[in-house]
């Protein structure tokens, strides 16, 4: 398929998610809009449109699975659809309040993030606020479209979610904290607590866990029975990994960092929205455009999200 | 709060029996009401007199233009008809017929030339480095109310020249014109009938400004914001206006606040507000609104979040930040829902809080003004709002009529 010069987000992109397997990434925008892209051209290719019955707001979380399906969950529908190619497969309700994030096991199961509405009312009045229905967050797993598994998480919306390659690490970022469980007994492992809020979380070879928070990253394993502070920076707005490279991005600059010694080998200015891994590299969305670097953390693409 | 504007009473109580004119507010270049009318122009040249019978939505503005080929010569028609034109020439009644004067074209050339030109492309008289704030604001707002016609001023000149002031400039220059009573004039000269994309001019008789800042941690959701605004309140005929789309810097916002910030605070919306870890504090977030955000017009201001859990979004100051501040939005980049500016910005035009109800007394919660909490904002429909609401907001202080301050 050719990339399509009628294809750009009028918008600012919120997420991000790559399938090396299928040649694919896919963006999605404060306003629901969600593009794949061509990994090889480096241009969106086609256009995800809502299914009829769904209305998008900003999208919070794409996702990829090995299988080729695409979740995507976008603000205050509770739903998270499900795509195979271009053809809209099923919408999952996952909550009945909101999902803010999902994540694909390598065994097909489906982990989505996000709040159930409770039931009793708010205890804020504010005459002028728009305030948050209150909602019970948790993680729910899902297997065939059946929930399978259901954890409990910290009050805070969840950020991100990270399934470990060999499936049985499940990990997720609310608030200030990320939780690790067992994935195939439910089991909470470890409870590691940020300085601000977790902007990122990933699973890396084995059993490290690198999140990144505002104030400080920290790396954990074996085991995650102590996290050790690895760096501390400038707080990321969004971070990201790749082999051999940290990728934080602030509110002005992306900063490329390599592993082991955290040296900082390369700074892109702009601000980071969304981070993936991509190949041997690595995409950042920033407000109005994409980079891409490759696998020796330099910048090798850059393309506008907007109009041409 | 009073529901009527500086320069002419509200549109709905003139419906029926008279059209009020603002006939000296100036048109921006560029404009569909320009383009129409200079197209006019062209068969009009040198009339030889005659009457009209004065229709709704006929403004003195219009008739000069359709008669002269230039708006900027409406007062003689004014000064043709004392009896039939009212309040200096802000009203007239709809069923009367006017006097319209035959075209002297030497006097008119020279009036044309003295006001700068009547194709809308006024030369530059201004330097707008060392412009006289107050001075161009009064002009400005003079314009808008119709106590002046002629009119000097590049207006594509001046807001190129504000697009390339620092945030602090910026900032000092709208408090300038804040001070002085002149802002909404400003505004209303300046950028009434607005080309701004977001806005579908085709749909739209009254504009909203509003000053947009975003704090340089806040996520980049101002034209999405905006453009859902648009969305719900463009076929009520209300156009929401970016008078501007700025960041403030970590460096402005610790400049205003008189203290160091961390990338990851939050407005602490407190009541008592005691401040710590970097965040806001009440008195600190004070500061920052009193330096950037106008008085006598919205701004909208986009936080990272608020120290509060789940709060999407605040309106009218007066209740978070003490007093004199009730017409600032803010709003959480982070959680703040799509239609959550809209419903903000509600707040300050209607001047009034939550609606759960709707007018046959059910509950509603696709209403835009409903309480957050149980607001469903998914719906699809963007008719959201009740006919008083919507005619309480064309009333407003913070809105004005295109229909009625353009030719």
């Amino acid at each position: 398929m050719k990339a399509q010069q009628t294809l750009f987000h009028e918008h600012t992109v919120t997420a991000l998610a790559s399938s090396d397997a299928l040649d694919r990434a896919a963006t999605g925008d404060m306003r629901g809009r969600v593009l794949i892209w061509s990994l090889s051209e480096f241009a969106p290719v086609t256009e995800l449109v809502a299914p009829e019955d769904v209305t998008r707001s900003r999208v919070r979380s794409l996702a990829w699975s090995s299988a080729g399906e695409l979740a995507v969950a976008t603000d205050w529908t509770g739903a998270v659809e499900v795509w195979t190619g271009e053809a809209h497969t099923r919408t999952l309700q996952a909550y009945t309040g909101q999902a803010t994030a999902v994540a694909w096991g390598g065994d097909g199961r489906l982990v989505t993030g996000g709040g159930d509405s409770a039931e009793e009312a708010s205890a804020i009045e504010d005459p002028l606020g728009d305030q948050a229905p209150p909602l019970v967050p948790s993680i729910k797993v899902w297997r065939d479209d059946v929930m399978v598994q259901q954890f409990s998480v910290p009050q805070g919306m969840v950020q991100d979610l990270a399934v470990s390659e060999d499936n049985r690490w499940i990990a997720a970022a609310a608030g200030q904290t990320v939780v690790i469980w067992r994935a195939d007994t439910g089991t909470e492992l470890a409870r590691l607590e940020g300085v601000g809020d977790v902007t990122g979380l990933e699973f890396q070879s084995g059993d490290l866990l690198v999140m990144g928070s505002q104030g400080v990253q920290r790396a954990s394993g074996p085991d995650f029975a102590a996290g050790s502070v690895f760096s501390t920076m400038r707080a990321p707005a969004a971070a990201g990994l790749m082999a051999g490279f940290v990728i934080l991005g602030d509110y002005e600059m992306v900063r490329v960092y390599q592993l082991p010694g955290l040296n900082s080998v390369a700074e892109h200015p702009g601000r980071a929205y969304a981070m993936a891994a991509v190949g041997d590299g690595l995409w950042i969305a920033l407000a109005d455009e994409l980079l891409g670097l490759n696998a020796q953390g330099e910048l090798s693409a850059r393309r506008s999200l907007r109009a041409p | 709060m009073s529901k009527s504007h500086d320069n002419a009473t509200s549109a709905d109580t003139v419906a029926d029996t008279s059209t009020e004119t603002n006939q000296g507010n100036v048109q921006p270049r560029g404009n569909a009401f320009a383009k129409d009318a200079l197209a006019d122009s062209g068969g009009q040249s040198g009339f030889a007199g005659g009457t009209h019978l004065i229709q709704q939505g006929d403004t003195l503005w219009a008739l000069s233009s359709r008669y002269y080929g230039n708006g900027r010569l409406w007062p003689r028609i004014r000064d043709a008809n004392p009896d039939k034109v009212h309040r200096g020439g802000d009203l007239i009644y709809t069923g009367d017929t006017l006097t319209i004067p035959a075209q002297s074209t030497e006097a008119d050339s020279d009036q044309d030339e003295e006001s700068g030109g009547g194709d809308g492309t006024a030369a530059v008289c201004i330097d707008f480095s060392t412009m006289d704030v107050a001075a161009l604001a009064k002009h400005m707002k003079d314009l808008a109310t119709g106590a002046e016609t002629s009119d000097p001023v590049n207006r594509d000149g001046l807001i190129q020249h504000l697009g390339t002031l620092s945030n602090d400039d910026y900032a000092t220059l709208v408090r300038q014109l804040d001070a002085s009573g002149n802002l909404f004039g400003f505004l209303q000269a300046t950028l009434s009938g607005t080309t701004d994309v977001e806005v579908d001019n085709a749909l739209i008789d009254t504009e909203v400004p509003v000053f947009c800042w975003r704090m340089w941690n806040a996520d980049d959701r101002i034209d999405a914001d905006v453009k859902r605004a648009n969305e719900i309140y463009n076929h009520e005929g209300i156009g929401i206006i970016k008078v501007s789309k700025r960041t403030i810097s970590k460096a402005d916002a610790e400049t205003a606040m008189g203290t160091t910030l961390s990338d990851s605070y939050k407005a602490d919306v407190s009541t008592e507000g005691t401040g710590s870890d970097h965040n806001f504090s009440n008195d600190g977030f004070e500061k920052l609104i009193k330096n950037f955000i106008p008085t006598s017009v919205i701004g909208g201001l986009w936080v990272k979040d608020f120290t509060r859990a789940g709060l999407f979004g605040i309106a009218g100051a007066e209740f978070y930040f003490k007093d004199n501040y009730p017409k600032i939005a803010a709003m959480s980049g982070a959680t703040a829902r799509d239609d959550t500016f809209a419903h903000e910005i509600g707040h300050i035009l209607m001047d009034a809080g939550h609606r759960n109800t709707d007018t046959a007394g059910t509950d509603d919660p696709e209403a835009l003004m409903h309480r957050g909490s149980g607001r469903n904002t998914t719906a699809h429909s963007d008719d959201r709002l009740t006919d008083t609401e919507v005619t309480a907001i064309k009333a407003s202080l913070f809105s004005w009529s295109i229909n009625q301050c353009q030719p």
